[in-house]
């Protein structure tokens, strides 16, 4: 079976079946990220370009738009927990952020010390971390566990990759401890990530890469990324309702919820503009460099993405729904209680190609981050006594610097234009 | 007399020829830019500081300068990635000490050994290609109790021996020379303090031993200089940078230019101080000596005093000549003078570490990230630039002639 057949003969269903049980529970939250919000991502892992810093500014862009939002990369490949709290004054404290997010551990010491890591210098110093950020000011602070080793790329043995994440699982515990005590939210990415990981290999096979080796030669790229934004996202109280088209055809009307505006509405063909987009996914799904290939496994699209389409006044059992290109067949009593067509149609959407033009511009805005970072904040005391005749420019640099990463954030905002899109619904005799 | 008078001459001239000529087998020459390139270890700026310290002061070679390109974390093929940091500074002569990353912490396999052997050859030819005229690979040191480690760095040595050979380049075997110390060390003193003071980044006593292998390798034969009394005459005679200023009643003025290197600490009692070292390795009889040759004795013993210092020597010891660096060790009296070189060239070195290794190395990729800017952050570059001019020019001006008394007592 390949992965498109093994998608549609056990995805959809499960997508609609999930969709209704989180219909009956789910109320509109509150988000915590607030209008002109700056939220940094500080990660031990950077990716090109799918990275989780990527997927959580196009969220709060397209999908949950929050205005003036901006989204600063301030991860560190290999990074641990010391090293970002020694890092805070110089690399965080510029940026001013509201609200950071973290994701440490993967990188821990895996010698002799790891159990004096686990127990005493990983809770001690990200505990330090978040004490650092809140003096800062930070008003909003996430604390995600590590992420997952690969079950096969690890040391090239399953069972040091077993252990290995038997441990990462004990610094979930750990973090979340430490979340309670300091009174900071958490988030677990260790268990979507596992989960997934597992998912992901039974589907394409165990070299299919998901999570770190032992040397960060490799580490979560665009498939373990999107699992890593989606568990901050969710503590960040982003409930995934992107919206809902309520479509009666006896009536020959359609309703959307806010930042659906219905167009037109007539014979089963419902015509929307959207201010709010769903998630897009890109990418072969058999790549781990693809959000694609991960986006039906992981619990993204029924906590984050639904976009629900609800069809009344059907007689028959099935229908056929047409969605920009692609066409699906579903099941009436299905699209009466609400489908989500983001997970349906998550191989294409009429919004991918808004989606993908914002989402590189977003790109475009954070792939220097590293380099600011690096060769900015973090030395820029250096700078000044490595150049004392220059002090005014460098300060003057460290501004253009922070001013091109607003103007760049800024572009990509105005790239979220209204998308119009069709959607057609005909009953199947 | 007049017989006499020659003969002391010839004995003066025999003994300074005995002591080597200044810098008869020194690849250096002047002019020479020395860069001193490695990971973190260099980049403690000790070592890298120690050398500098030594070329400007021990064996002063006209307008020579070092600079400091140490990176933390760097592996061998480092070197040959950023070397754009280096080509403004106009090198010609370049240390290499890499290989504690490249190693990994474990036990050598192909992969890493490899990636150790290329990065090491492709490095070698980067400083080739931006016209370094000698290149002088040192094998890694070695870590104190570090069993399993030590045989990854002692092979890992033997790579860098390898391509250093077949690019025709220098080559020091500092891993041997710091492990052969290490265990003379080893049984006289408490493993956490070897482990505290040679660790994989030792403490100043350890990067002596650094400090020792490339002075060596450079071709420094430590003759620093070498005072020649005849107590009878009432005479005396300097190598060239010492001065004599008077002799009267056993009493030697001398104004130098060339200073013996000078050490921290107790050189009886293992500490991190750099004396500490001194039981352990040849680097004041190779390196580092400062001849005091006296004539005309008629007693058995003297008693010399260098500086607030005494010391109680025979005069058979004297005819043949001490070494006053080896004998005064902590303090004597350029001791003062030293430290202020050694400081200003570890401030200078400070700057370089981040005008090479943290900005222009990576200058590219800022200019990437920030176009519109590209002006400026040459103009940052270009007062780093003057900055490490005003520094090494701030480090050569430290260096003043230093006045000093050798007092030679007979002792009935």
């Amino acid at each position: 079976m390949t992965p498109i057949h093994w998608y549609r003969s056990r995805m959809i269903p499960a997508i609609v079946a999930t969709v209704l049980a989180l219909i009956a529970v789910r109320v509109h939250a509150e988000v915590l990220v607030q209008p002109h919000d700056l939220l940094a991502v500080c990660t031990d892992c950077r990716s090109q370009p799918g990275m989780a810093s990527v997927a959580i500014a196009d969220y709060f862009l397209m999908c949950r738009p929050v205005e003036g939002v901006r989204v600063y990369d301030a991860s560190k490949a290999r990074d641990s927990v010391e090293e970002f709290m020694k890092r805070l004054d110089t690399d965080l404290k510029p940026l001013q952020p509201n609200v950071v997010l973290l994701s440490h551990g993967t990188g821990e010491k895996v010698t002799a010390e790891y159990t004096r890591s686990l127990t005493y210098y990983h809770p001690t110093y990200l505990a330090n971390s978040i004490a650092g950020l809140k003096k800062l000011g930070v008003r909003t602070i996430v604390v995600g566990s590590s992420g997952v080793v690969d079950s096969h790329y690890f040391s090239n043995n399953p069972s040091d990759a077993a252990a290995r994440n038997n441990g990462l699982a004990q610094f979930r515990d750990s973090d979340q401890r430490t979340a309670a005590t300091t009174g900071v939210l958490f988030a677990d990415i260790y268990s979507p990530m596992f989960a997934t990981m597992g998912k992901a290999k039974a589907l394409y096979g165990v070299t299919y890469h998901f999570g770190s080796n032992e040397n960060w030669d490799q580490y979560p790229v665009a498939n373990g990324q999107l699992v890593m934004a989606g568990a901050l996202l969710k503590a960040l109280g982003c409930d995934g309702a992107i919206g809902t088209i309520t479509v009666d055809l006896a009536a020959n009307t359609a309703v959307g919820s806010p930042g659906h505006k219905i167009m037109a509405a007539r014979g089963g063909v419902v015509e929307v503009e959207s201010t709010r987009y769903p998630f897009c996914f890109f990418g072969d799904p058999a790549q781990p460099e693809s959000t694609s290939g991960v986006a039906a496994l992981c619990p993204f699209n029924e906590d984050l993405n639904r976009y629900l389409l609800i069809v009344k006044g059907l007689s028959t059992k099935q229908a056929r729904i047409t969605w920009g290109t692609v066409t699906r067949e579903l099941e009436v009593s299905d699209l009466a209680r609400g489908v989500n067509l983001a997970a349906v149609f998550a191989a294409h959407t009429p919004f991918d190609t808004q989606f993908a033009k914002v989402e590189a511009a977003v790109w475009a805005q954070q792939q220097p981050e590293n380099a600011y970072n690096e060769m900015y904040f973090h030395c820029v005391d250096d700078l000044k006594l490595m150049a004392p005749t220059r002090t005014a420019a460098v300060d003057k640099l460290g501004a253009a610097i922070l001013e091109q990463d607003k103007a760049r954030s800024r572009a990509a905002a105005a790239l979220v234009i209204p998308v119009r899109h069709t959607l057609t619904i005909e009953a199947i005799p | 007399m007049f017989i006499k008078k020659i003969i002391v001459v010839v004995l003066t001239v025999l003994a300074i020829s005995g002591s080597a000529p200044l810098r008869a087998n020194t690849v250096l020459q002047p002019n020479d830019i020395v860069a001193i390139c490695g990971d973190s270890i260099t980049q403690q700026k000790l070592y890298s500081v120690y050398i500098e310290d030594y070329l400007m002061m021990c064996q002063p070679i006209p307008n020579i300068q070092a600079v400091q390109f140490g990176k933390n974390g760097a592996g061998a093929y480092v070197l040959n990635k950023d070397i754009a940091g280096l080509i403004p500074f106009h090198p010609t002569v370049a240390t290499m000490l890499f290989g504690m990353n490249d190693g990994q912490y474990q036990p050598l396999n192909e992969e890493r050994a490899n990636g150790y052997r290329k990065g090491t050859a492709d490095s070698i030819q980067g400083l080739k290609r931006i016209g370094v005229r000698v290149v002088l690979v040192g094998s890694p040191d070695a870590v104190y109790g570090a069993d399993m480690y030590n045989v990854t760095l002692a092979s890992l040595g033997d790579i860098a021996r390898d391509e250093a050979t077949k690019a025709g380049v220098l080559y020091v075997d500092n891993h041997a020379l710091m492990d052969g110390v290490l265990k003379k060390i080893a049984p006289n003193l408490p493993a956490d303090l070897g482990k505290l003071y040679f660790d994989v980044h030792p403490e100043p006593v350890g990067h002596m031993m650094m400090t020792y292998s490339f002075l060596k390798g450079l071709g420094c034969e430590g003759a620093i200089g070498t005072i020649t009394v005849d107590l009878a005459q009432n005479q005396a005679t300097g190598t060239p940078g010492q001065k004599i200023l008077a002799v009267h009643d056993g009493s030697v003025d001398v104004e130098s230019t060339r200073y013996p290197f000078c050490f921290h600490g107790d050189p009886a009692k293992l500490s991190s101080d750099t004396a500490s070292i001194l039981k352990y390795l040849p680097f004041n009889q190779e390196l580092n000596r400062y001849t005091l040759i006296v004539h005309g004795l008629t007693t058995a013993q003297a008693k010399v005093t260098w500086g607030t210092r005494s010391v109680v020597l025979n005069a058979g010891e004297l005819l043949k000549g001490v070494n006053l660096a080896d004998l005064f060790v902590p303090n004597n009296p350029f001791s003062a003078a030293f430290d202020k070189v050694d400081r200003a060239v570890c401030q200078k070195q400070a700057v370089e570490t981040t005008l090479t290794w943290e900005y222009l190395a990576d200058i590219g990729r800022l200019k990437q990230a920030i176009p519109a800017q590209s002006a400026l952050l040459d103009d940052i570059a270009t007062g780093g630039y003057e900055e490490v001019a005003r520094l090494n020019k701030a480090a050569a001006a430290t260096i003043v002639p230093v006045r000093h008394t050798i007092k030679i007592e007979p002792l009935p």
